[in-house]
């Protein structure tokens, strides 16, 4: 298959800081310019470029942290430079499908009447338009591996609630604006809550810590609430041997 | 000495080394020592790796006491520390025998002091570092601030303790903490967010931190910052030192257990060697801003590491 050439017309390099460079892509969530970005970091951690401590995907630009001592800004501003036009689709990691079981309805989806009202849409439809396909992971950011997924249908579309909760349930299952997450602790969140899932996105105590990692995709599939409260390590491994291996 | 007993937690004492910072694309926060630098030399002056694990306290410091000989040494703000009711120097490695209880009287400057113990704090690291991540209940001491009756479990010691106590730094080693020295940024990403007259508002007027200010971040109270089109922004990556400004105008620091990515305009970013004195500031103080280019800051910055080499040495003859 020809390599798709992935456009670079307009990548900025700025610093932010003095350990940490980013590169801006085009300024709009694509994922398209967002395979961009994955397949920059992965063509620059290939070069094994010394300086440099870690990249991070965002939805359309990449940080990269490195040392100063061993690389100044400008230095490897142009040693990055010199890549751009070896990026191309072949570096972008092959994406895997992590299917998440979600409980829907009742006290699993506080927010359903609203988005259904808001939305026009009956609760059933709005439950089955948002399982009906997988989303794409943007980026895994914010606090403990929270995952940015799109795009869900246009008719979801929503801004953040105006009134954000004081406290959301780990697991909860959320939209904003075209973007799909999970919440990976219990924190305080603005996304109209749609389901819950048992299955544990985050666990800081695991060798992989997240179950989800940019670049993949994530398909909800629903389960009854019986099954959620029965949850426990044993079904999740049956979960990830029967879905996600 | 196999733990440390405390007696008293302080107001909010933590566990703390250099952070997790290889985790940053999974979203997970680098937590670590708010004053790094103060954190690395308290390690270096007895004897310790300079990444190890020590205790942060803030603006009120703990009652410890020690369960066998040891060397400790004290950094970073002066709270005031006294041994059995002698106070002690700081920037210096002390000798502690069984039973010394170790306490702090008033915050005299800055607001956060670390304790180091040789053979460092031997809590399980968790992704890579021992740092508490207080917002998530995990790493350091039980995911928690110190409470009473805590044993923090101590490390071995690999030098003999004749050998490393009264060790002290160079003056000129010792950090600045002066409140009147400006924190100085590095102007971006989105500068062109902000008209010119709030850049320069920015950098000649100065902020007092509010009471809103922890581990997370400061927010900032006095000239309101105007934006050009908006303070949204696709959420993008965001470090330590970064400094916010969403629509109020009003600026944000972004500290050690900062989320990694955020949505609002950055005017700047705080140059590495004077996050220390950002971490030492308490609400009430002020903050004025200087803008200073990337060459002019990794000059600073491999000027301080190189320091810092010449201690890492020191410890390295040591142990032959």
């Amino acid at each position: 298959m020809a390599s798709q050439h992935v456009s670079h017309d307009d990548l900025k390099y700025v610093p932010l800081g003095d350990q940490t460079l980013v590169v801006q892509f085009e300024n709009k969530i694509s994922i398209e310019i967002n395979r961009g970005v994955q397949a920059f970091a992965n063509l620059i951690s290939s070069r094994k470029i010394s300086g440099i401590v870690q990249t991070i995907i965002t939805f359309n630009s990449l940080a990269i942290c490195y040392d100063p001592v061993r690389i100044s800004f400008n230095k490897l501003a142009d040693t990055i430079r010199g890549l751009e036009d070896q990026i191309s689709e072949d570096h972008a990691i092959p994406s895997k499908t992590i299917h998440v079981p979600v409980v829907f309805g009742g006290e699993y989806s506080p927010d359903l009447e609203e988005v259904s009202a808001r939305t026009g849409l009956s609760p059933e439809q709005v439950i089955q338009t948002l399982y009906s396909k997988p989303y794409y992971v943007y980026m895994v950011g914010f606090v403990d591996g929270t995952p940015y997924c799109g795009d869900i249908d246009e008719r979801l579309v929503l801004p953040r609630r105006s009134n954000p909760r004081v406290k959301v349930r780990k697991g909860a299952v959320s939209i904003a604006t075209n973007q799909t997450s999970i919440y990976t602790i219990e924190s305080p969140g603005g996304w109209h809550l749609l389901g819950w899932t048992p299955m544990e996105i985050f666990n800081p105590y695991q060798e992989r810590p997240c179950a989800l990692v940019s670049g993949d995709y994530l398909q909800y599939v629903p389960i009854s609430a019986g099954e959620s409260e029965r949850w426990d390590d044993q079904r999740q491994r049956e979960w990830d041997r029967e879905w996600n291996s | 000495m196999e733990f440390v007993k405390v007696v008293k937690p302080g107001f909010f004492t933590t566990v703390q080394d250099l952070g997790r910072l290889q985790y940053q694309n999974l979203g997970i926060s680098t937590s670590g020592a708010m004053d790094g630098l103060s954190l690395r030399l308290a390690n270096l002056l007895v004897g310790n790796d300079e990444e190890d694990a020590a205790l942060e306290a803030t603006l009120i410091g703990p009652k410890l006491r020690f369960v066998a000989d040891g060397v400790i040494a004290i950094t970073g703000g002066d709270l005031s520390p006294v041994l059995n009711a002698i106070p002690v120097p700081m920037w210096k490695s002390i000798r502690v025998r069984q039973d010394d209880e170790l306490s702090f009287g008033n915050c005299v400057t800055g607001c956060r002091t670390y304790i180091s113990i040789a053979g460092g704090i031997e809590v399980p690291p968790i992704m890579g570092s021992r740092s508490t991540y207080f917002r998530g209940h995990y790493g350091g001491h039980e995911g928690r601030a110190l409470k009473i009756g805590d044993e923090i479990p101590i490390g071995n010691c690999r030098f003999n303790l004749y050998d490393i106590e009264g060790r002290r730094l160079q003056p000129d080693a010792i950090p600045d903490y002066r409140k009147e020295r400006p924190i100085r940024f590095i102007p971006g990403p989105q500068t062109d967010a902000f008209t010119q007259k709030s850049f320069e508002w920015f950098t000649s007027t100065s902020y007092d931190v509010t009471n809103e200010s922890d581990r997370m971040g400061y927010r900032l109270q006095g000239q309101q910052l105007e934006h050009v089109n908006g303070a949204d922004i696709i959420s993008d990556f965001i470090t330590v030192g970064s400094i916010q400004v969403p629509a109020s105008g009003q600026p944000i620091i972004l500290m050690a257990d900062c989320q990694t990515t955020g949505g609002y305009t950055k005017i700047g970013v705080v140059i590495s060697v004077d996050l220390p004195n950002v971490a030492q500031k308490k609400p009430r103080d002020q903050i004025r801003f200087e803008a200073v280019d990337v060459t002019y800051a990794q000059k600073l910055y491999a000027k301080r590491e190189k320091m810092i080499s010449g201690l890492k040495l020191l410890n390295r003859m040591l142990s032959g």
